[in-house]
C-alpha cells in the first residue's frame, strides 16, 4: 500500500447541543486519518489495535468501502468506547468513558493496551513501497528512536499528529527530538497555546516557523489552518460542508489527508491546506466516518482542483 | 527458558498514610508475583513491557537473583508510578502521575508470553482482565506449549463481568480473587463468605485462591477448602502487593503439585514476607528460602489439624 493511517481506533457516541444524541459512530485518529486519505486513493490501508466488537459493528462500512482489515487485529473484547459532548458551536465540550472511577480508569488504560507499537507497524511498512504515514503519538523517545529506526529503513514520509496531552511547553525538547523524523507537524490552536504558553496567534505562527521540520499543519478549528513551510505561512479559510452534522475528527481527517497531498505534489503548501480542508467539510457532514469515501473523489477532486487554481491566481 | 514465567506490569509504588508518603518501592503485580514464585523456586523470570529505566533498580534486583532479563520489552521511556494512599486497612485509592494509558501500554500481551514460554516452562502468573479475547489466545497458547496459567483478575469489576469470567476461567487453570471483588463480581456481601466461597467452587478451574485480606485467605478445589490466617515472620509493615505476591507462590505449589494446605501455606508466607517491608521483598537468599519452605510445612501441619471446611 502506498499509505497508512495507523494508531488507536475509538467508537464515539456524539452529543450534541441541541440534544441530539448519535451513538457507535467510528472513530478515532487512525480511521478518521484514512478516511481522510481514501477520499482521494484507494492505495491505503488502515493499522489499528480493536476489540471484537469493531467488526461487528462497522461490517456494513467495512464491506461498503472494501477495506483492507489484514491491519486491523482484535486484541480484546471491546473497542475504546467514548462519549463526546459538543457545545453549540461544535467545540468538544468533554470527553468521557462514564462517570464511575472504574470506567474513568479502563477507558485510559485500555487506550494504552490498543496503542500500536513500532514493532507492530513495521511489519507493514517494511519492503512496501509505502510513501507516506499518518500516525497520532506521544513525546516517549524510545517509541520515537524505535520509531526512526523503521523510518530511516522503509523510507516513507511521516505526518505526526501530535497527542493534545504531550503537546506542552515542558515536552519542548522531546518534541524537537521527535521532529528530527517529522516531515510534516499536525497541531491544532488549542494545544500550539499550550505548547508556546501563549494565546497570541501571531506570536503562535512565528514560533512554528522557527520548528525544525518541512512542513506544518496548524488548525485553528472553524476558521480553518494555515500551512506553514519554509517560513512562510498560508492561511485557508475553512469550506462551507454540505451539512454540519459532527465536528469530531476533523482534525485527524484532514491531517490524513494532508499527509497524502505532501506526498502527492510535493509538498505544496496550498494544496496541501485546500485538501485538507476539504477532507474536513466531508467529514463533518456526517455522523462519525465518511460512509463511502470512494464516492466523494470526483467532487473532492474537482472541488480541488477549483480551488488550488483559484488561490494561486490570486 | 526457566519453569515460570510472571507475567504483568511492573510499577513502583508510594504508599501514603496519615499524609506521610514512603519513598517509591519496586512493585507491580508481574513483579510482587515474581518475588512470591522466587522465595520457593529458582527457576523462575519476569516478562514484561516496561520504561528503559528499570535496570536501575528491578534490573539489579533480578540480577542479584541470578534472572535473566529475557522477558524485560522495554518499550518507553520509563517505568510506571502509583502514589497508593489508604484510607484504612482495607481501602485504598492509587493515582498514577505518568498517567493511566502508559500503564495499558506497558500492559503484557499474550504474544508476550507465547513468544517466551517453551518446552521448560511449567506455569504461568498473569495479571489481566476478563477478556475472552485474551484467555482464548492465552489457553491456546498453553495448550500448545503444555503450561498451567494462573489469572490474578484485575481489580474494577462489576456483576456484569460474570459471565465473561466463567468463560475466561475454562481457558486457565488456576484463578486468584480477593473478597473485595468476588463481592463485587457474585453481588453477594463479603460478610457472607460461605455463599462467595460455594459460588467460587462452581468455577471451572482446579484451584482458586480466594484472598480475605488481613484475615488471610482460602483455597477452593472442587472438592474442598482450607483456610489459613495470615502469617506474619517479621513485623507488618504494608500490605501493598501482598495478593499478587501470594498468588505467584499459589500458582507455584500447586503446579508443582502440593497439597492444598500446603498451597495455602505457601502463598500466605509469601505474602508475610512481603509485608514487612515497603515494596517487594528485597533480597532472596538461600537462608530466606529456606525459612519461608519450613515455615509454609508448619502452617501446613496446622492447617491439616484443623480440618477441611465442607460448604454445601
Amino acid at each position: 500500500m502506498k499509505y497508512i493511517a495507523a494508531g488507536n481506533t475509538m467508537i464515539d457516541n456524539g452529543h450534541y447541543a441541541d440534544g441530539r444524541r448519535v451513538t457507535q459512530n467510528l472513530g478515532g485518529p487512525a480511521p478518521f486519518a484514512y478516511s481522510g486519505i481514501r477520499i482521494w486513493d484507494d492505495e491505503v490501508q488502515l493499522i489499528s489495535n480493536v476489540g471484537r466488537d469493531f467488526y461487528t459493528i462497522f461490517k456494513e462500512w467495512l464491506d461498503k468501502n472494501n477495506v483492507d482489515t489484514s491491519g486491523i487485529v482484535a486484541k480484546l473484547d471491546t473497542s475504546n468506547h467514548i462519549d463526546m459532548y459538543f457545545d453549540e458551536h461544535g467545540d468538544v465540550l468533554d470527553i468521557d468513558s462514564g462517570t464511575d472511577k472504574r470506567n474513568t480508569y479502563l477507558y485510559a488504560e485500555k487506550i494504552g493496551y490498543l496503542k500500536l507499537f513500532p514493532e507492530e507497524l513495521s511489519k507493514f511498512t517494511e519492503g512496501k513501497n509505502v510513501k507516506g504515514l499518518y500516525m497520532a503519538q506521544n513525546t516517549d523517545r524510545l517509541i520515537w528512536e524505535k520509531f526512526a529506526e523503521i523510518k530511516k529503513r522503509d523510507g516513507f514520509k511521516y505526518m505526526w499528529e501530535i497527542e493534545g496531552a504531550h503537546c506542552i511547553a515542558k515536552n519542548m525538547e522531546d518534541i524537537l527530538f521527535a521532529l528530527q523524523y517529522t516531515d510534516v507537524f499536525s497541531l491544532n490552536i488549542g494545544e500550539a497555546r499550550n505548547l508556546f504558553e501563549t494565546d497570541d496567534e501571531d506570536e503562535i505562527i512565528r514560533k512554528l516557523k522557527e520548528l525544525p521540520v518541512d512542513m506544518i499543519l496548524f488548525r485553528v478549528g472553524k476558521r480553518g489552518l494555515f500551512t506553514i513551510k519554509e517560513g512562510k505561512h498560508y492561511y485557508h479559510d475553512s469550506i462551507k460542508p454540505e451539512r454540519l452534522l459532527d465536528p469530531a475528527g476533523c482534525g485527524n481527517t484532514s491531517t490524513g489527508s494532508a499527509m497524502y497531498s505532501y506526498c502527492e505534489t510535493d509538498g505544496d503548501p496550498i494544496a496541501v491546506g485546500i485538501m485538507a480542508n476539504i477532507a474536513a467539510a466531508l467529514n463533518i457532514s456526517y455522523y462519525g466516518i465518511i460512509p463511502h469515501m470512494e464516492a466523494e473523489r470526483e467532487k473532492a477532486n474537482a472541488m480541488a482542483k477549483e480551488l488550488i487554481s483559484k488561490y494561486k491566481s490570486k | 527458558m526457566e519453569k515460570y514465567l510472571c507475567c504483568g506490569n511492573i510499577m513502583s509504588d508510594s504508599v501514603i498514610k496519615n499524609n506521610i508518603a514512603s519513598p517509591l518501592s519496586m512493585g507491580g503485580p508481574g513483579f510482587f508475583a515474581l518475588t512470591g514464585v522466587r522465595i520457593f523456586e529458582k527457576s523462575c523470570t519476569l516478562v514484561t513491557r516496561t520504561g528503559a529505566n528499570y535496570v536501575d533498580d528491578y534490573g539489579k534486583w533480578l540480577d542479584r537473583h541470578s534472572i535473566s532479563h529475557r522477558g524485560v520489552d522495554v518499550n518507553s521511556e520509563k517505568v510506571t508510578y502509583g502514589h497508593i494512599v489508604f484510607r484504612d486497612k482495607n481501602n485504598y485509592t492509587a493515582d498514577y502521575p505518568m498517567g493511566v494509558e502508559l500503564v495499558g501500554y506497558q500492559m503484557t500481551h499474550p504474544e508476550d508470553i507465547e513468544k517466551h514460554a517453551d518446552e521448560n516452562t511449567k506455569g504461568i502468573y498473569l495479571f489481566h482482565y476478563p477478556d475472552i479475547t485474551v484467555w482464548k489466545l492465552m489457553g491456546a497458547a498453553a495448550r500448545k506449549k503444555r503450561f498451567k496459567i494462573m489469572w490474578e483478575i484485575m481489580p474494577f469489576l462489576s456483576a456484569d463481568d460474570l459471565p465473561k469470567v466463567q468463560i475466561c476461567c475454562k481457558n486457565v487453570d488456576m484463578f486468584s480473587i480477593n473478597s473485595k471483588e468476588a463481592s463485587i463480581l457474585y453481588s453477594i456481601s463479603e460478610e457472607r463468605e460461605e455463599q462467595i466461597i460455594n459460588e467460587l467452587m462452581k468455577l471451572p478451574v482446579e484451584m482458586t485462591l480466594y484472598r480475605v485480606g488481613n484475615r488471610g485467605a482460602y483455597v477452593i478445589t472442587k472438592d474442598e477448602v482450607v483456610y489459613c490466617k495470615k502469617i506474619n515472620p517479621k513485623r507488618a509493615v504494608d500490605p501493598t502487593g501482598c495478593g499478587n505476591t501470594s498468588t505467584g507462590a499459589a500458582m507455584w505449589a500447586h503446579t508443582e503439585g502440593y497439597e492444598s494446605a500446603m498451597v495455602l501455606a505457601m502463598a500466605n508466607v509469601a505474602a508475610g514476607y512481603n509485608a514487612a517491608q515497603y515494596g517487594a521483598i528485597p533480597e532472596i537468599t538461600d537462608d530466606l528460602m529456606k525459612k519461608a519452605y519450613a515455615l509454609a510445612e508448619k502452617h501446613c501441619r496446622r492447617i491439616k489439624r484443623r480440618g477441611r471446611y465442607t460448604f454445601k
